[in-house]
């Protein structure tokens, strides 16, 4: 059920916006889980306990980092745990078939053995998007900036909220919570913007993107029979139609939060209109910059060893010193950011090579 | 009672100059949105935070790197109190 699809767009949101509406204040944000769950379930009914395991892992953390405040190591430990479960899950699912064909490959060139064997799995839906916003939600109530959450239910459907929980965008609990279980009703107002910018993303999505997508498909898989400025327009087509399906996404998912008036966060901001790479990167898939930026840029920058290398060669040279602790807080960016794209080298590559 | 507010003054100037040297022309009593309105990116931040360091002798740990901290100097003269009454 894509959020393009007639299923979702006549039926399914709908339906859940008309029981919302109906339904008492307090309760609003049950039929919200309700829907949630029925859609996640609709990509695969054994996927969910991924989902809920994620759930259990985070609320049980959670609690016991808050629990254990003022002992700073065991709030730690806790922290690690909670995290290691939710990114193991992730690595594990994601990328152990990665690790295999590689592996294979490595001891292939001493041996000729394969002894890792590649599984066929199936990724529970938009593992990648809620393994990083329920890890900011364990970092942010270690750091104090939150309180755990007591109710599972919530964090559920904080992970599971249907229009987020296939592309994004990455939120952060503070953030989404107020309004997330505010029960505020359907105004006349939400439900026009909501409107509005799905219709906007069906535009997108279906008259840009999908067109695009025949000259595209047509060049890319017959190049040979095309010269090179035809296969040059092609890529250009292929750079606009990832950008038309992926923000189209956006605005569809945009819109059908915000017509129960729960405003989510942009993730485009005209990256076209970019004056250079660094602030494209700014504008292009903005949560997940901001979610790397804030738990790994800064963290990793801000580290003791990190700040003492950068301290000492600030003292011979302070620009040095200062690029230094950047690009030791970037790299681990970059490499996770092209890891979390797809368990493929080209990804890591792209990425290292923005970053140089 | 004087002492400590010539002290205050003393040091809420060097904030002031450490902020003119990072990013000059910039209007540091009157800005309010030094990272919501990305007046200060990621790398000034770090710079930042490593001058202050040095200057205040006080540790910013990344928790303490929000825009709420960050985005003027009120805000980050009343952080560097908090750090320094904490150390």
């Amino acid at each position: 059920m894509a959020y393009h699809t007639t299923l979702y767009l006549i039926l399914f949101l709908p339906s859940a916006a008309a029981v919302y509406q109906i339904t008492a204040r307090p309760y609003r944000w049950y039929i919200l889980l309700a829907f949630s769950l029925y859609f996640y379930i609709c990509f695969g009914e054994g996927l969910l306990r991924y989902a809920a395991a994620a759930v259990v892992a985070t609320w049980i953390s959670g609690l016991l980092i808050e629990l254990q405040a003022g002992g700073k190591k065991a709030q730690k430990l806790w922290l690690l745990l909670g995290l290691g479960s939710l990114l193991g899950t992730l690595l594990t699912l994601k990328y152990s078939n990665f690790f295999a064909v590689n592996g294979n490959r490595l001891w292939g060139l001493l041996f000729s053995e394969t002894p890792f064997s590649v599984k066929q799995i199936i990724l529970p839906l938009g593992i990648s998007f809620y393994t990083l916003s329920v890890a900011g939600y364990l970092i942010d109530v270690y750091f104090g900036k939150l309180q755990a959450e007591r109710n599972p239910g919530k964090l559920f459907l904080f992970l599971t909220w249907f229009p987020m929980v296939m592309e994004g965008p990455i939120c952060r609990y503070g953030e989404l919570e107020p309004e997330l279980f505010a029960g505020k009703g359907i105004s006349w107002e939400s439900l026009c913007f909501g409107i509005q910018r799905i219709v906007w993303g069906l535009f997108k999505k279906m008259v840009i993107a999908d067109r695009l997508n025949v000259v595209v498909k047509e060049v890319y898989e017959g190049y040979t029979a095309y010269d090179g400025a035809v296969i040059a327009f092609a890529a250009l087509a292929y750079t606009v139609q990832l950008y038309m399906e992926f923000s189209g996404c956006m605005d569809m998912v945009i819109g059908s939060s915000g017509i129960f008036g729960i405003r989510l966060p942009e993730n485009f901001s005209r990256p076209f209109f970019s004056k250079n790479i660094s602030e494209f990167w700014r504008r292009w898939h903005i949560s997940l910059g901001g979610w790397f930026k804030e738990y790994v840029f800064y963290p990793v920058s801000l580290l003791r060893s990190i700040r003492s290398i950068s301290k000492r060669i600030r003292k011979r040279n302070k620009h040095w010193g200062e690029t230094a602790a950047a690009a030791m807080g970037l790299f681990p960016v970059w490499l996770c950011n092209g890891l979390w794209h797809g368990p493929r080298w080209s990804f890591i590559f792209m990425e290292c090579i923005t970053l140089l | 009672m004087d002492e400590s507010l010539r002290m205050e003054e003393k040091l809420m100037k060097k904030l002031k100059e450490i902020l003119e040297e990072l990013e000059p022309g910039v209007d540091f009593e009157m800005e309010q949105a030094l990272i919501d309105g990305r007046v200060l990116d990621s790398f000034a931040l770090l710079e930042l935070i490593a001058n202050l360091e040095d200057a205040y002798d006080i540790r910013i740990s990344p928790a303490e790197v929000t825009a709420h901290n960050f985005n003027s100097m009120r805000a980050m003269w009343d952080m560097i109190k908090r750090l320094r009454k904490e150390e």
